[in-house]
């Protein structure tokens, strides 16, 4: 594995949004590899290193989880539920990029430990506004935990 | 009979005048008072018996005329009550036991020794008259007593034979001799007896029994029964009571308690299924407003993000397809500020809101602090009466309520007008009301309380830009707090919005 590489793991289903915050990213002119799962239980596979994503230099455990609420088979919230519950991973910070603005939907991941929560905007500059924002708090400025790769 | 004032008249019946004497001065050594009236023959007797002027008869049983026993009898035929006692040396022990069982009260030898035992004999006979006397009023009172009296009275024996009762008896029973109420049975008194017999002392018992009148009415009747012991013989003695009014008093009642029971019942019921009705009703709200919040966006973003996109792709474009570009993006803005502004508006009906006193200072300086870059850019004047009072209530929706309405304050001026906002608050009662004025367009009359429904607009979107919804949240907000919001206004003279809350106890 690559020591220097800050991959940044996006989960999120919708073709369209994954092309948005990949050229938001672009715009923002942020080079961190993104690496893209479409669902929640993409997210366990890529996370736990099972197939197919057991290859560690391709697959590498992300400095950063973008995680979308509503996904196909696993919520966003049971991964991270699952997440926080693994010895190993669980020190991974996890923003919620979702478009609920609702408190039910706030509270419940709040309570089960996500680092932030960002409503997704509408307005593309807003939304380029908010990847330069996660990039400077999250991959620059904030020390990164450790995080067992064994 | 006499008082004790009054001299005692007595008959001294005898053929010998010198044993009158003898009975006249033995009776005076005793009685102060005395009237002897000497009777020497059959007419004086008769006359005597025909004036009735004596209290106590002393007769001879050896007379010329007759003999002891029949004047004993002549006087018991007309007077029973009256004392007859013989004197006599003559009489043997058979006359003695015929004259008492004739009605004689007493018996006197007259032997030398003996007369003095005649004044003491009337003593004797007076008392016991006397006694007699008082008995036969007791219970001539009793009975006029017992007899005036509603309850019926009776006395059985342990096996349910009636022994006596008084007329209330038979008349709550509608019969006319004790031998009808017995044959009705109108108690189980055996029963009754082992009941009694079973209790401690005092033994006795109060039951409610309904029964069937001879007349065929049926009547409600308390049953008191005591057991008692006469003469070592147990037997109970009774009293009923015609409770049927309060009965049927009591009846009525419990069968209205048992319709309004009935009718709690049917309306819980009914509430219950309300109720079901509503959560699902809720569930369903819920899963409404989640899908909006979480789908309706995304051909939002979509549309807006790729419309940016191309925007900035711009060399190749014409100035009118940018235009159309950016109308396409601010409509995407629009409708977003419209789902937020829904979702907001759904949310007050469908979560639990709790609440607290909230300091309407502290608060409005934070959301003025939200508010600042508007009121820079519009130049706007806001001027708080403070200290504002303090109410029941609850922050997110407080800060979302007056927010819209300092927004509004701030968004409806005529062109070029610079927007003065004065805020107030003051206590009606146990109410705050919150007064927001401005110096704006004002409303008419006619659309006062119609803007504070969802979706509605007095102006275009060109000129007044905005959902429609923000007033809606704010009168929906605080009703949801318990409270109320309204406006007084005219046109072109500004409006004053004002909400009311409870106001916060210490």
């Amino acid at each position: 594995m690559n020591p220097h590489r800050d991959d940044i793991l996006l989960v999120e289903d919708n073709p369209k949004d994954v092309l948005l915050i990949q050229r938001a990213l672009r715009k923002a002119n942020i080079s961190n590899s993104l690496q893209i799962v479409n669902d929640g239980d993409a997210a366990v596979l890529y996370l736990s290193g099972e197939e197919p994503y057991s290859d560690r230099t391709l697959y590498p455990l992300p400095v950063l989880i973008l995680l979308d609420l509503k996904l196909p088979r696993r919520s966003g919230s049971e991964v991270l539920r699952w997440l926080r519950q693994q010895p190993l991973l669980k020190r991974i910070p996890v923003v919620v990029l979702t478009s609920s603005k609702e408190y039910a939907d706030i509270n419940l991941v709040y309570d089960m430990g996500v680092n932030a929560y960002i409503v997704k905007p509408v307005a593309f500059n807003d939304l380029v506004e908010i990847v330069k924002t996660l990039n400077l708090h999250w991959i620059v400025f904030n020390e990164k935990p450790q995080v067992e790769t064994a | 009979m006499p008082q004790p004032t009054q001299a005692l008249k007595v008959l001294v019946i005898d053929d010998n005048p010198g044993d009158r004497a003898l009975v006249i001065r033995q009776l005076r050594r005793e009685l102060t008072q005395l009237q002897a009236q000497e009777i020497r023959d059959a007419t004086e007797l008769s006359n005597a018996i025909a004036i009735d002027n004596f209290d106590l008869v002393i007769t001879d049983y050896q007379l010329l005329w007759s003999n002891g026993i029949e004047v004993l009898r002549a006087i018991k035929q007309r007077y029973p009550s009256c004392p007859v006692i013989m004197f006599t040396n003559t009489g043997s022990e058979e006359i003695a036991v015929e004259a008492m069982k004739s009605g004689l009260d007493d018996y006197v030898l007259k032997q030398p020794n003996r007369y003095t035992r005649l004044a003491t004999t009337v003593r004797v006979v007076l008392e016991r008259l006397e006694i007699q006397r008082r008995a036969t009023l007791l219970e001539v009172r009793l009975q006029g007593l017992l007899n005036q009296l509603k309850l019926g009275v009776f006395r059985a024996t342990a096996t349910g034979d009636l022994l006596e009762c008084n007329r209330a008896f038979l008349e709550l029973l509608s019969v006319n001799s004790l031998a009808q109420a017995q044959a009705m049975q109108p108690f189980n008194l055996q029963e009754n007896y082992t009941q009694l017999l079973n209790l401690p002392s005092p033994q006795q018992q109060e039951i409610e029994v309904e029964l069937r009148r001879a007349d065929g009415r049926l009547m409600w009747t308390l049953l008191t029964t005591t057991l008692r012991k006469i003469e070592g013989e147990s037997v109970i003695d009774g009293l009923i009571e015609d409770i049927t009014v309060r009965k049927q008093a009591e009846i009525e009642k419990s069968q209205l308690n048992e319709i309004l029971e009935q009718r709690v019942r049917e309306r819980t019921r009914e509430l219950e299924e309300t109720n079901r009705q509503l959560a699902v009703a809720n569930q369903d709200l819920e899963e409404f407003a989640y899908t909006i919040s979480h789908d309706l966006r995304e051909p939002l973003r979509a549309i807006s993000g790729f419309s940016s996109i191309l925007l900035r792709n711009q060399d190749a474009q014409s100035q009118a397809n940018q235009d159309y570009l950016r109308r396409i993006i601010d409509s995407t803005q629009q409708a977003d500020r419209l789902i937020e502004d829904l979702l907001a508006y759904s949310r007050l009906s469908r979560t639990d809101i709790p609440v607290q006193p909230i300091n309407l200072s502290i608060l409005i300086s934070e959301i003025l602090r939200q508010l600042q870059p508007e009121l820079q850019q519009r130049q706007a004047q806001v001027q708080i009466a403070q200290p504002l009072a303090e109410v029941m209530g609850n922050r997110t929706i407080l800060i979302q309520v007056i927010t819209n309405l300092l927004t509004n304050a701030i968004k409806f001026v005529s062109p070029g007008v610079t927007p003065q906002i004065r805020v107030w608050s003051e206590q009606r009662e146990n109410r705050i009301r919150l007064w927001v004025e401005d110096n704006g367009i004002g409303i008419a009359q006619q659309y006062q309380q119609q803007i504070f429904q969802v979706f509605n607009r007095l102006h275009s979107n060109e000129v007044y830009p905005g959902t429609g919804i923000g007033l809606a949240i704010v009168r929906k907000g605080v009703e949801r707090l318990g409270g109320n919001a309204g406006v007084e206004s005219q046109p072109q003279q500004g409006s004053r919005f004002w909400i009311e809350l409870l106001k916060a106890v210490d």
